[in-house]
């Protein structure tokens, strides 16, 4: 069974939500309160095995009981029996990949077969669950055929599942599961009969004692009076059996180790065709852990290994599960204020943002440099404005993503935006060519399409632009002396090796601040061209903040702190 | 019943049984479907009465659910052309009239795709067909579908062959040959026959009759056989002489009896004749039934009065007669002060003359139905259909009468008929039922070889022959069997 297309109306927080084209593996990304817990829930209420679900007035949106809770569950991959005229063999439509859709089944070759499941709830809050058909009839829907779905939720709380308890993963991996209830029927029983009655003497004396009150009033018992264990008492209900390692409940053992064997479990016990769905993935696992358990979820196990079947749904707010992932299986989830809620496939230009930057689909808002010095400059900046404020880019949700040079950063950008990210652009100029795809984002160019060297060479304070020298000389040594030279129209000798202040005086401030600012962008002397140089420059700025009132470097800088602290 | 016949039917994927009348065609079916090798089968009849003879039998050898599915071809083929319409090309209309000429091919259709395909095979492992011979050609299309799928078993008498399709004809006894491995007189003993109180020497003479007309064409009542026969020459005989047969037979017993005739219309002339205590065994789908449904929508009072009148008095002796004063006088408009015979009824005439509702018209069929002694119902199926559908009419016009008209049938169709102690049909009509006793009136040439074997074997303690000569030759079947 595979999950094809949720539609909720009125669940919680979802006024609607029409989520088409659900992967195998899908991790819901998305800020705090956007509703990946809720269509999780959705999930688990529309597949779910139990014969009853409790709902309340708190589970419809708004408090609003007069408009119907409604999931509806497009689901492909049936199971055979599912097939039979007398399950669902009439009720089964085609589907169309390429919309997401059920559609009226052609009957041909090939073609895949689709089960609509809808859960609905009204005011009088019992749940109905139904097929629907392909006129739109309902039919009913019974526990043992959601069963048949093998859907399971391991949630934090999975200790239920470790046990024998009702509709528990170790039940449904016990073969003939009524076993339970004579051996704990037979356990009650022994510790009736195991219960030395003889150290109970002042028990006794009392039961003596109420004999005789008893016979006063003509109460005769047909033995003698005496304390025993009471079986109704001592009745177990069948959760009380439960897997132990040695003498030790696995109950006691680490969460992510319950977790995993949970996982393990399921994937056992549906065989082929479970649809697992888990909250907060990384939850007391440790890294290698989640790669381990993602390879064998997500079908990435070594061939032959017949755990890699079914499908995954998640949630997650780990850097390192997103890692593990292709942009195709990471879906981000937005709400409107209006509580229509949108789920959005990465698209595949994305895909380097998750392998480089996967924070960055967990933050509010992304910053997208033109290339490494940029982003080196973002977080040198960083540093500085969270000394002075205490709010550092992690707290307020802001991750810097490096753009990689040329149309990229502003496609990147772009693709972000739409997925409901706030995005800000920090580029060398916004021609047109070069942003006319970052839609949606604030765009922050250096004016006149100057790069980010240049345009801090021409407003940095001079002793700034020496320390900018020192660097350059330090790192491009003879080269940079001649091509300085050069640009300056003055002999090469004139610029003295292991001098650069004096460089500034060979024929003015202006003059050398505009040479060094042309020297700086070619692409043989790409000096600042690291994360480390463009967070030097990063200093720079910061340090000399007060000095450069006025000038474009001030501007743009400004207004990248004005997004990121927004 | 030797378990050869069931092994030899288990032991194809294509096998067929040919079964004689009361030889244990039901039992065979049974076993199949008990037998631990056939999984789950479909079981497919013609008719409701025939699916409730098969579940009761099933039911009786306490055959497990899970081991078969039972339904009339009809019903089978609706649940599966409606449930893909784009498919089958069929959406089904009203549900009391279904277009069945479109029913099989869609259903068919259906099954022949890659989807249908699958869900009979998850849902079935084998589908058996009842009373194979009464297949139409279009029915035995979808079989063939089927059977491209799963196992396939027949069983049927092509010597029972009569039901006959306009515009689908029955499925040639030669195509069922070619289609399926025969197996030969699977069921010839008379188990009917031998069972206590029957007449255990009148099965085997139906036996050894089956093989006359098998080989000969033609059948001779030999001085010793097991039946009454009585010398009866229609072209010189009253036919009233016809009916004191009838009466004889009946006046030696309580158990039931059939008079078995071929014309419908010499059946009413007899139910006459016999002061119509005889009911009529009558088709389910009369025509007449539903043409006086829809005239009664825009008729006026006293239009009602006479077609109501006129349709029950066709199946009623002597109310037509006795009401006809009263009738011609609403007709003419007069009043019906004058009358007083039968005044009870000409008021209510009168009444539903001034306000034709249902409820009045109701009324008016409850009073008749209630008078005895001067009249009696011979036919009474779709009377009773109609007295239904008034009472299900919630209107005060006659607005709701054909879609109630049509439910009622459906309804009764579902019932089955109701076995009266004494009754008159045609061979087509009585194919099927049992009785204890029966006279058939042989006229020359007037019965099919099929129709003379359905309606020997319907009785089971005694059968009266009345025909001219000991030699029964039956009319030529000119379709080549």
């Amino acid at each position: 069974m595979r999950l094809r297309r949720l539609q909720i109306e009125n669940f919680r927080g979802v006024k609607s939500l029409d989520w088409k084209h659900v992967a195998d593996t899908t991790a819901l990304v998305g800020p705090g309160d956007s509703g990946k817990s809720t269509i999780l829930d959705a999930i688990e209420r529309v597949l779910s095995p139990k014969w009853n679900v409790a709902f309340d007035d708190t589970d419809f949106w708004d408090l609003y009981t007069d408009a119907p809770i409604v999931i509806r569950a497009t689901i492909i991959d049936l199971a055979p029996t599912f097939y039979r005229d007398s399950k669902f063999g009439l009720l089964l439509h085609g589907f169309d990949a390429t919309n997401g859709e059920a559609i009226r089944a052609s009957g041909d070759e090939g073609e895949e077969h689709a089960l609509v499941v809808e859960l609905r709830v009204d005011a009088t809050l019992e749940p109905v669950w139904s097929v629907i058909d392909a006129d739109g009839e309902k039919h009913a829907l019974m526990a043992r055929d959601r069963e048949a779905l093998g859907m399971l939720r391991i949630g934090g709380f999975v200790d239920q599942h470790l046990g024998w308890s009702k509709g528990s993963v170790l039940t449904r991996l016990t073969n003939g599961g009524d076993a339970v209830g004579s051996v704990l029927a037979e356990a009650t029983r022994q510790a009736r009969s195991g219960l030395k009655t003889e150290g109970l003497e002042k028990l006794a004396a009392a039961a003596q004692k109420v004999e005789a009150l008893g016979k006063n009033l003509g109460v005769a018992p047909r033995n003698t009076l005496v304390p025993h264990l009471d079986a109704s008492s001592l009745s177990m209900a069948a959760g009380a059996l439960s897997l132990h390692d040695g003498k030790v409940p696995v109950r006691r053992a680490g969460l992510g180790t319950r977790r995993l064997l949970a996982v393990a479990m399921q994937r056992e016990a549906a065989a082929q065709s479970g649809l697992t769905i888990i909250d907060e993935f990384e939850h007391g696992l440790e890294p290698h852990r989640i790669r381990r358990l993602l390879r064998v979820l997500c079908q990435r196990a070594p061939e032959g290994d017949d755990m890699s079947k079914g499908q995954l749904i998640l949630t997650t707010h780990s850097p390192t599960v997103l890692h593990e992932m292709d942009a195709a299986e990471v879906a981000v989830t937005r709400r409107a204020p209006d509580g229509t809620v949108t789920v959005r496939n990465l698209p595949a230009a994305v895909d380097y943002v998750l392998r480089r930057t996967p924070q960055a689909l967990l933050a509010r808002k992304v910053i997208v440099g033109e290339g490494a010095t940029e982003v080196g400059l973002c977080q040198a900046l960083d540093e500085a404005w969270t000394a002075e404020t205490g709010a550092s880019f992690g707290y307020l949700g802001v991750v810097v993503v490096d753009g990689l040079g040329g149309t990229q950063p502003a496609e990147v950008s772009g693709h972000l935006a739409s997925l409901g990210y706030e995005v800000a652009l920090l580029i060398d100029s916004d021609a047109k060519s070069k942003v006319n795809k970052a839609v949606g984002t604030q765009v922050l160019a250096w004016p006149q399409g100057l790069c980010t060297e240049q345009c801090l060479a021409n407003d940095l304070p001079e002793t700034a632009i020496s320390q900018m020298a020192f660097v350059a000389d330090e790192r491009g040594g003879r080269s940079v002396r001649e091509a300085l030279a050069d640009q300056l129209a003055a002999t090469r000798a004139s610029l003295k090796e292991g001098d650069p202040a004096s460089w500034i005086n060979v024929k003015g401030v202006e003059a050398f601040r505009k040479a060094f600012g042309i020297v700086a962008k070619k692409k043989n002397q790409a000096w600042f061209k690291t994360r480390d140089q463009g967070a030097f420059l990063g200093r720079l700025v910061a340090q000399h903040w007060s000095a450069i009132l006025n000038t474009p470097t001030h501007d743009v800088v400004g207004k990248l702190r004005a997004f990121a602290h927004g | 019943m030797g378990n050869a016949v069931v092994e030899a039917m288990l032991g194809s994927p294509r096998s067929f049984a040919v079964a004689a009348a009361g030889c244990g065609k039901t039992e065979l079916l049974t076993k199949l479907v008990a037998d631990q090798r056939s999984g789950r089968q479909l079981v497919l009849t013609h008719t409701h009465a025939g699916v409730a003879a098969i579940k009761k039998r099933l039911v009786d050898m306490r055959v497990p659910h899970a081991k078969f599915h039972l339904d009339t071809i009809a019903g089978w083929c609706l649940r599966y052309g409606a449930a893909y319409p784009a498919i089958s090309g069929y959406r089904p209309g009203a549900e009391s009239d279904p277009d069945w000429a479109a029913t099989y091919p869609g259903a068919e259709k259906v099954c022949r795709t890659a989807l249908g395909k699958r869900i009979v095979c998850e849902s079935y492992n084998g589908v058996l067909v009842d009373e194979y011979q009464d297949c139409s050609m279009k029915q035995h299309a979808l079989v063939r579908a089927l059977a491209d799928c799963i196992p396939c078993r027949g069983v049927g008498d092509p010597l029972q062959t009569i039901f006959g399709f306009r515009d689908d004809p029955v499925v040639p006894w030669a195509t069922i040959k070619s289609d399926f491995e025969i197996v030969d007189d699977a069921l010839t003993e008379p188990w009917r026959w031998r069972r206590d109180g029957r007449n255990a020497a009148l099965g085997e003479w139906l036996v050894s009759a089956r093989k006359q007309l098998e080989s000969t064409g033609r059948l001779v009542i030999a001085d010793d056989a097991p039946v009454t026969w009585v010398q009866h020459d229609v072209t010189v005989e009253a036919p009233e002489s016809w009916a004191a047969t009838c009466r004889n037979v009946i006046a030696q017993t309580n158990e039931t009896v059939v008079a078995i005739l071929k014309w419908p219309n010499k059946c009413k002339d007899l139910a006459k004749r016999l002061g119509g205590r005889w009911p009529i065994v009558e088709r389910f789908d009369d025509p007449d039934l539903l043409r006086l449904g829809v005239k009664l929508v825009d008729a006026d009072g006293p239009a009602v009065v006479e077609a109501l009148v006129e349709f029950v008095s066709e199946r009623m002796t002597a109310m037509g007669t006795a009401l006809k004063t009263a009738v011609d006088a609403i007709k003419a408009g007069r009043g019906i002060t004058r009358i007083t015979k039968n005044r009870d009824h000409a008021s209510r005439l009168s009444a539903l003359a001034s306000a034709p509702t249902p409820t009045n018209a109701l009324v008016w069929l409850e009073g008749v139905l209630a008078h005895k002694n001067d009249w009696w119902l011979y036919r009474r199926d779709c009377v009773f259909q109609l007295r239904e559908a008034l009472r299900h009419c919630t209107a005060d016009t006659f607005v709701e009468l054909p879609d109630m008209v049509a439910a009622a049938r459906t309804r009764a169709r579902h019932r089955g008929r109701l076995t009266h102690r004494r009754s008159i049909g045609t061979p087509l009509l009585v194919k099927g039922l049992e009785f204890d006793h029966a006279v058939l009136h042989w006229e020359p040439d007037h019965l099919s070889a099929q129709g003379l074997y359905v309606a020997l074997t319907r009785a089971s303690k005694s059968l009266t022959i009345l025909s001219k000569s000991r030699t029964l030759v039956p009319e030529q079947d000119r379709k080549a069997r």
